[in-house]
């Protein structure tokens, strides 16, 4: 199993009588894509700047490579390469000089690679920064985080204000990097991105992190969706404890957390009619701690 | 040394550098050449007729002034070069903090292995150097002013007695005009004291303004307070020397300590002069701080301010980009 790299311990942050995060306990893996999850104001860029030592915690630590990320902020920096969720940079610069001084700052930054990744994403250089569309600073921003080889990546929502080919483009270089054996730490609002990219997701709300969710269960994990003609068989105890089932008039929804075979075997003898599998997907995860309407919750099965 | 630090820094910065430099140059060379236009003899008339009460306001012998140093010493005293050259220390300290929050690029600055102690004294630094080559520029202007104007002087002919070399000067003739170099009765080293004093003000305003910085989130609220803090500063003096009944006001103001004519006519005096704990009247009486005094406290608060701004940088949460 690989160590931790990321670590956080009961850790707080509140601004007068708010509490922006809560007591939150989370440990990233080495080498893992990690993702954070929550409307606006949930606390993931909190959780982000406490990480990055731009805040002071309240209560609680948290360290990335055993260092504390508050008290040794600079060494911690040289472990991690940051893409803000606003990239906010000197207008008075031109694209390529701005490059070359954030390459400057790191030992171990590129500027062929740089320029390597703004040709990627399609950056023309030569701009004035002051002149750039959002979308067209946030590339510049993506090609100075990426340029450097630190083992943590912490980018908050690098597709945001790109246009879909480009954030095809920065998907795979988050996925090359994941390659390269670099901790990533992902937040975001678009779901199918998550997915695609992260091992394991971290669902914030309010401030407290109420859901940490595996990519790899959530894959096993099935909605059934059928017309109901009848009563539904009876159903072993076991397979009915780990079975989420929900009746709405003549149609049912049975959502299972893993294995399907038992429950095909026990759907063959049911009344059913156009009947839908699919995986359950990032959605209904998010929904059921963002969504209270959809908060599905368990029900009784009589023979 | 952080070079790209230094880099961006000095390409914030020139800009305004290159501005506030032409603009203090030309004042000083003009100043000075003003004063060349003006006959001594005719200085002297005009002094005389300024009622007894408006000598308060000078803050050197009204004697003096009619030389030419002494008129071209209070070129240091112009609010309009006073506020140049401390305009540079309070734009650029304003800037190092709240400069960087209002514009949202400390986040990606501080993502960077720099830590914010660095940020902090790599700006003062480059401040203070800067505010230093102003400085020298100043002095360029004034010795440029110095170099290049002619003086009339009035001269009463005159008859030397041999033998005795006694001069007996014919003043019933009319006098006749010399025109003669102006660097010849004045040289520009003896500005230097009146630069220092300018210098370690300006110094003590970055210092003010580097500290309000990092305090504040907004740049334009940090630059209005700074902005107030000068204002109420040269207010301060001016109520203090106007004014008998608040005499202790110049006393509360910085720019109490900011005697940059007095230092150089004591200097003219006594060449020690500047290090002199107090300074003093013909008559012997004690009348303010000495240069050095003056220049040591306004370098302490200056670092002061420095040294507390340091600190609330280094303990406050950076808030997000708005």
């Amino acid at each position: 199993m690989a160590e931790s790299i990321v670590n956080t311990q009961s850790l707080t942050k509140r601004f007068g009588a708010f509490t922006a995060l809560d007591d939150c306990t989370l440990s990233i893996e080495e080498g893992e894509v990690f993702g954070l999850l929550g409307p606006n104001g949930a606390g993931k860029s909190t959780l982000i700047r406490l990480l990055l030592g731009f805040l002071n915690p309240t209560s609680g630590t948290a360290t990335i490579g055993g260092l504390d990320c508050w008290q040794h902020r600079v060494e911690v920096h040289r472990l991690v390469s940051y893409l803000p969720g606003d990239a906010r940079l000197y207008r008075m610069m031109r694209a390529r000089n701005l490059l070359q001084l954030f390459c400057r700052f790191r030992e171990n930054s590129s500027f062929e690679k740089a320029v390597e990744i703004a040709d990627r994403l399609e950056l023309d250089l030569s701009r004035w920064i002051g002149l750039m569309s959002t979308g067209m600073r946030q590339k510049l921003a993506l090609a100075i985080t990426l340029s450097n080889s630190t083992p943590v990546l912490i980018l908050d929502e690098p597709t945001a204000n790109l246009d879909p080919t480009v954030r095809g483009r920065v998907m795979a270089m988050v996925k090359e990097a994941k390659l390269a054996g670099r901790t990533i730490i992902f937040s975001s609002h678009v779901l199918p991105e998550i997915e695609d990219a992260c091992d394991r997701v971290a669902i914030l709300r309010r401030g407290q992190l109420v859901h940490l969710q595996s990519m790899g269960d959530l894959m096993k994990q099935h909605r059934i969706l059928a017309d109901l003609r009848g009563e539904l068989p009876e159903i072993s105890a076991a397979l009915g404890k780990q079975l989420l089932i929900k009746r709405d008039g003549d149609s049912v929804q049975i959502e299972t957390p893993g294995e399907l075979s038992e429950v095909l075997k026990w759907l063959a003898e049911a009344p059913l009619a156009e009947v839908y599998v699919q995986p359950i997907g990032l959605r209904a995860i998010y929904d059921q701690f963002h969504h209270e309407t959809t908060i599905v919750s368990q029900t009784e099965v009589s023979a | 040394m952080n070079q790209p630090l230094v880099r961006k820094y000095v390409a914030e910065g020139l800009l305004l550098f290159m501005g506030l430099a032409t603009g203090i140059f030309l004042f000083c060379w003009f100043r000075v050449w003003i004063v060349g236009e003006l006959d001594t003899a005719q200085f002297r008339q005009i002094i005389d007729l300024l009622p007894k009460d408006w000598r308060k306001f000078a803050s050197v012998d009204f004697d003096w002034l009619v030389s030419y140093l002494g008129r071209t010493s209070l070129t240091l005293d112009e609010p309009m070069l006073v506020s140049m050259v401390c305009a540079w220390g309070l734009v650029r300290g304003s800037d190092v903090v709240s400069g960087e929050l209002s514009r949202g690029t400390m986040e990606m600055l501080l993502a960077q292995p720099v830590g914010r102690r660095q940020v902090y004294w790599q700006h003062a630094r480059l401040t203070i150097l800067f505010l230093g080559l102003l400085m020298l520029v100043c002095w360029f202007g004034m010795s440029m002013g110095i170099w290049t104007t002619s003086v009339e002087e009035s001269t009463y002919p005159s008859i030397r007695v041999p033998i005795i070399d006694y001069v007996i000067p014919l003043s019933f003739l009319p006098p006749k005009q010399d025109t003669i170099a102006m660097a010849s009765v004045v040289n520009p080293i003896m500005y230097l004291p009146g630069l220092v004093n300018l210098f370690f003000l300006a110094i003590c305003m970055s210092g003010f303004s580097a500290f309000c910085s990092a305090l504040d989130r907004y740049r334009w609220r940090t630059l209005g307070i700074v902005s107030a803090f000068y204002f109420a500063n040269a207010g301060l003096k001016m109520l203090g020397v106007g004014s008998e009944k608040y005499a202790w006001a110049k006393n509360c103001s910085l720019f109490g300590m900011y005697t940059p004519a007095g230092a150089i006519q004591r200097t003219q005096v006594d060449a020690m002069s500047p290090f002199w704990i107090f300074s003093y009247s013909p008559e012997g009486e004690i009348t303010g701080l000495g240069l050095l005094p003056q220049c040591t406290l306004l370098l302490l608060i200056g670092m002061g301010f420095y040294g507390i701004g340091m600190r609330v940088f280094e303990k406050r949460d950076l808030p997000a980009p708005m």
